[in-house]
């Protein structure tokens, strides 16, 4: 990589006078790399620094980083400054940092916005998040069919400087019906004249504008394809680009992953210590409330304790609890990972992995279940009890097998459920479910328990 | 597109038009040919074998999940023909999975020079590093030639390299600048492209890991990445690496938190899956066994002060909660980058500190609603002692467990087991056994039993 120091950038802003200098010592930098540089200012330096770029640049300069990261780098500039600047940005980046700001400055700046970038924008937040729409750009190479190639070169030409890539262009009816995509390649190797409609790629693939993202980097990722066209009811919109897609797959499986533990922010390994308590102890607080729920619902079955010969059972507790609990999660872990690659995208393929989860769950319970038998005998056979053998173990290995089946079942519903009515499923995470299924298996054990042992012995 | 495969797979099976079954191929992305293709005979594959060339067939087995599956069906020749049609990083990853070794030298013997040069400089580098999936698909031109030369060069070579936005620029085989189609093409001769390049290049070297390669990548919004070899170039890594390298490190971490692997699985059998889960389990219940066998040790604490029953699970949620998070960020701090000595202690000191803040505040909010609790439910037992065991057992067993959620993956890596497979249900089931020593030795303790 460059050798891009942070900071020394940071030590040569906060030394120098001579803001010629500094300049070109910054436009050496990458986008990304001042973007950095900027976020790490203090706001009296982050003026200075400020007005040493145009709106442009510090337009291109916010692009590279998220939105409320962007947000912070031009907060401290005034109101015209803040809609000039998002003025020459990319629409769907525009309307990100727009969405960070409070509602009163929403439409302050909104208003400041010139004529052109408000229609989009307008156009843009009409699609939901999370779907095709709220991440395509507009900035695209089009030609009607039946142009020359040579035309296309020319387009090309003229619109090089600030379109984001050359490589794909699209070919439309009058109507902005996509025919066709063209690569540069072809164009370069093509003699007019030439027809584009003879060389482009009709079998091209898209997706519809309010496809969830999901299905989006599915497709990208599987398809491989750097300018993926969005179209709605067949009419080109817009294209989403590799780099946009790369990041809303990396942002979505870092917030499954971090759901998935609890934690609200894995965060940086230089985060203080306040930052990871401020991250974690929350869904902490929360779990613990939950488990004062299990120990009520222990409560309940406290007649069992208080049989003296019962008390073995206890201690097959944390077995029973620990196998269906991490069965739940496996099945969890395994739910989440599938909606996140588009896999359960239809009635039929869900109904498929549910079945198929369950009968996982069923063969588990049944062998896990004959496993424990043959320990059982071999680790209660000294026990001087007064119960039925036969009816402990009958109580210990039921509970286990039926709470990993109801575990299997519960970790792979509940994410499904939570998708369908549009709670990000990951929310279902490990610690939770982990805690709803010891509620469940503590009732299937200690019912049993009751029903199989205690009414043999009042 | 599922109606259109199966009306292919359908014309494949009924003629022997070789030309048409080409056509109709190759109106396919090689992602979806790659499917319709794995769900052929024998004796079908053997027409598409015949009517595609050996670029065209590369490009497919560039797709399949297991090409060296259908390497039977080829004369030798033919394979070589394909493997040195296709990415250097594939060849390499096929070659290795080739367990015959008497099979594998055919194949290389009749590879070019060049792509042997090749296989032998990449198999020098490590699984993990940025040199194992470099890709030679790019153009690059000399520094000192004139645009139009190389929009010569560009127009020359389009078709036979994937990524020409930007080409880059050499000095002597030393990377010195790229230039974006957009501006070469604009470019007007007589300019050299030295005049347009841009020379503040982000790359990599090629001994970086590749969670490097991803984060610049990603970082940097780019197509292409720049791979250098003391400051030489030799390869690319492009966005589409990134994605699957993302994919795989997300696949690797909920291994590791839940002990299932979530790779490929809708390709799984339902044995397979069932499988793969199964020897997980099987260990976590025979440490379960031993957790039963402590436990009866206590038998008496606990049929003494029943009441203990109720809040166990509490203590060994929370215990296993909390170890679940420091497992996680452990997993996540390892898949970023490489640890070394010094930041290992500094992570387990760091671990510690965040959870004896957290285990304070749940051991008060524990201690105050285990006391609510016992009040209303009347208990004969003194309500303040089983508060105290409840939430001193607790906060010690919380702070234990995030040092395992800590180290654990980190011990992992370093005996080179990979640090996700299954780390969280074994650190759920030792907190377990951590747990019930800590509670009813306490308990005992506080309450003066004997064992």
């Amino acid at each position: 990589m460059a050798n891009f120091n942070l900071q020394e950038i940071l030590d040569f802003i906060s030394e120098t006078d001579d803001l010629v200098l500094l300049r070109n010592k910054l436009l050496d930098l990458h986008e990304y790399e001042l973007s950095q540089v900027f976020l790490a200012l203090s706001d009296y330096d982050l003026i200075k620094i400020h007005s040493l770029f145009t709106d442009e640049e510090i337009g291109e300069i916010i692009a590279y980083v998220d939105s409320d990261d962007a947000l912070a780098i031009i907060e401290p500039l005034g109101d015209k400054q803040i809609a000039s600047i998002i003025n020459t940005m990319e629409p769907d980046d525009a309307i990100d940092v727009i969405q960070e700001l409070d509602e009163e400055k929403q439409t302050t700046i909104f208003k400041l916005l010139g004529d052109e970038q408000k229609e989009e924008i307008a156009e843009l937040s009409t699609y939901e998040e999370n779907t095709a729409g709220s991440i395509m750009n507009t900035n695209f190479i089009s030609i009607t069919k039946g142009s020359d190639i040579k035309k296309i070169m020319k387009e090309i030409v003229a619109r090089a400087p600030e379109v984001e890539s050359i490589t794909t262009s699209f070919v439309v009816d009058e109507n902005n019906n996509l025919l066709g995509t063209l690569d540069l390649k072809k164009i370069i190797k093509t003699k007019s004249p030439t027809k584009v409609d003879d060389i482009m790629d009709t079998n091209f693939v898209h997706v519809n504008i309010d496809d969830n993202l999901e299905h989006v980097t599915s497709i990208i990722k599987k398809y491989d394809i750097y300018n993926l066209p969005v179209l709605k009811y067949g009419i080109l919109k817009g294209i989403i680009t590799m780099d946009d897609a790369l990041d809303a797959f990396y942002e979505e499986s870092e917030d499954d992953y971090i759901k998935f533990a609890a934690v609200t922010d894995v965060g940086e390994a230089t985060d203080t210590i306040l930052l990871s308590v401020k991250n974690r102890l929350p869904w902490l607080v929360l779990l613990l409330f939950l488990n004062i729920a299990i120990a009520i619902v222990i409560s309940r079955f406290d007649y069992i304790f208080q049989i003296d010969v019962l008390s073995i059972l206890v201690v097959f507790q944390p077995l029973i609890l620990g196998l269906a609990g991490n069965c739940g999660t496996q099945s969890l872990a395994v739910t989440i990972s599938e909606i996140a690659k588009d896999k359960l995208n239809n009635k039929s393929k869900i109904t498929i992995h549910i079945l198929k989860e369950f009968l996982i769950g069923i063969f588990t319970g049944i062998i896990i279940a004959s496993i424990s038998i043959l320990i059982a005998y071999l680790v209660l056979n000294n026990s001087n009890s007064t119960l039925e053998f036969k009816d402990v173990i009958l109580t210990i290995t039921i509970a286990l097998s039926v709470s990993i089946v109801s575990a299997n079942l519960f970790g792979t519903i509940i994410p499904i459920v939570f998708y369908k009515i549009k709670i990000d499923p990951a929310a279902a995470s490990g610690p939770l479910i982990t805690t709803i299924i010891d509620i469940i298996a503590i009732v299937i054990y200690y019912t049993l328990a009751t029903l199989l042992l205690y009414n043999q012995i009042i | 597109m599922k109606k259109k495969i199966k009306d292919t797979i359908n014309y494949i099976y009924k003629s022997d038009n070789l030309l048409t079954i080409k056509e109709k191929c190759l109106a396919f992305h090689p992602a979806d040919l790659s499917i319709l293709f794995s769900k052929l005979d024998k004796n079908a594959r053997e027409k598409i074998y015949n009517a595609l060339d050996s670029y065209e067939l590369a490009l497919l087995f560039s797709y399949l999940n297991n090409p060296i599956d259908y390497f039977e069906e080829l004369d030798p020749k033919t394979v070589s023909n394909i493997l040195e049609n296709m990415e250097i990083d594939d060849v390499s990853v096929i070659l290795n999975d080739i367990y015959d070794d008497e099979l594998k030298s055919i194949y290389i013997d009749n590879l070019s020079e060049e792509t042997k040069k090749n296989l032998n400089y990449i198999s020098k580098i490590g699984e993990d590093r940025v040199g194992s999936i470099i890709s030679t698909n790019y153009i690059s031109v000399e520094t000192g030639i004139d645009v139009k030369e190389a929009m010569k060069k560009l127009v020359a070579q389009a078709d036979e390299f994937e990524f020409i936005d930007p080409i880059f620029v050499t000095k002597k085989g030393e990377l010195v600048g790229e230039i974006s189609l957009n501006d070469l093409i604009i470019a007007r001769s007589p300019k050299l492209v030295d005049e347009i390049m841009d020379d503040h290049i982000v790359s990599i070297d090629i001994n970086e890991p590749l969670a490097a390669a991803t984060k610049t990548i990603r970082n940097y919004s780019l197509d292409v990445l720049p791979v250098t070899d003391n400051n030489r170039l030799v390869g690319i890594i492009t966005s589409d690496d990134a994605f699957e390298i993302f994919s795989d490190i997300a696949d690797t971490k909920y291994g590791g938190l839940a002990g299932v692997s979530t790779e490929n699985l809708s390709e799984k059998s339902f044995l397979k899956r069932l499988l793969e889960r199964l020897p997980w389990l099987i260990i976590l219940l025979f440490i379960g066994v031993i957790t039963s066998n402590l436990m009866g040790l206590f038998e008496e604490v606990i049929k003494q002060v029943t009441i203990l029953v109720f809040f166990q699970t509490l203590i060994f949620d929370m215990a296993g909660n909390v170890g679940t998070q420091s497992l996680a960020v452990t997993i996540q701090r390892l898949v970023d980058s490489n640890i070394d000595k010094q930041e290992i202690k500094k992570h387990l000191k760091k671990e510690i500190r965040i959870n004896i803040i957290n285990s304070l505040f749940l051991m008060v909010i524990a201690f105050i609603v285990c006391s609510l609790f016992l009040t209303i439910y009347k208990t004969s037992y003194s309500i303040f002692l089983v508060s105290l065991v409840v939430s001193l057992s607790m906060g010690i067993t919380i702070i234990t467990s995030s040092f395992f959620g800590a180290i654990l993956p980190i011990l992992l890596s370093k005996l080179k087991v990979n640090p996700a497979v299954g780390s969280g249900p074994l650190i759920t089931t030792l907190n377990d056994i951590i747990a019930i020593l800590i509670y009813f030795s306490l308990a005992a303790l506080l309450f003066n039993l004997v064992i």
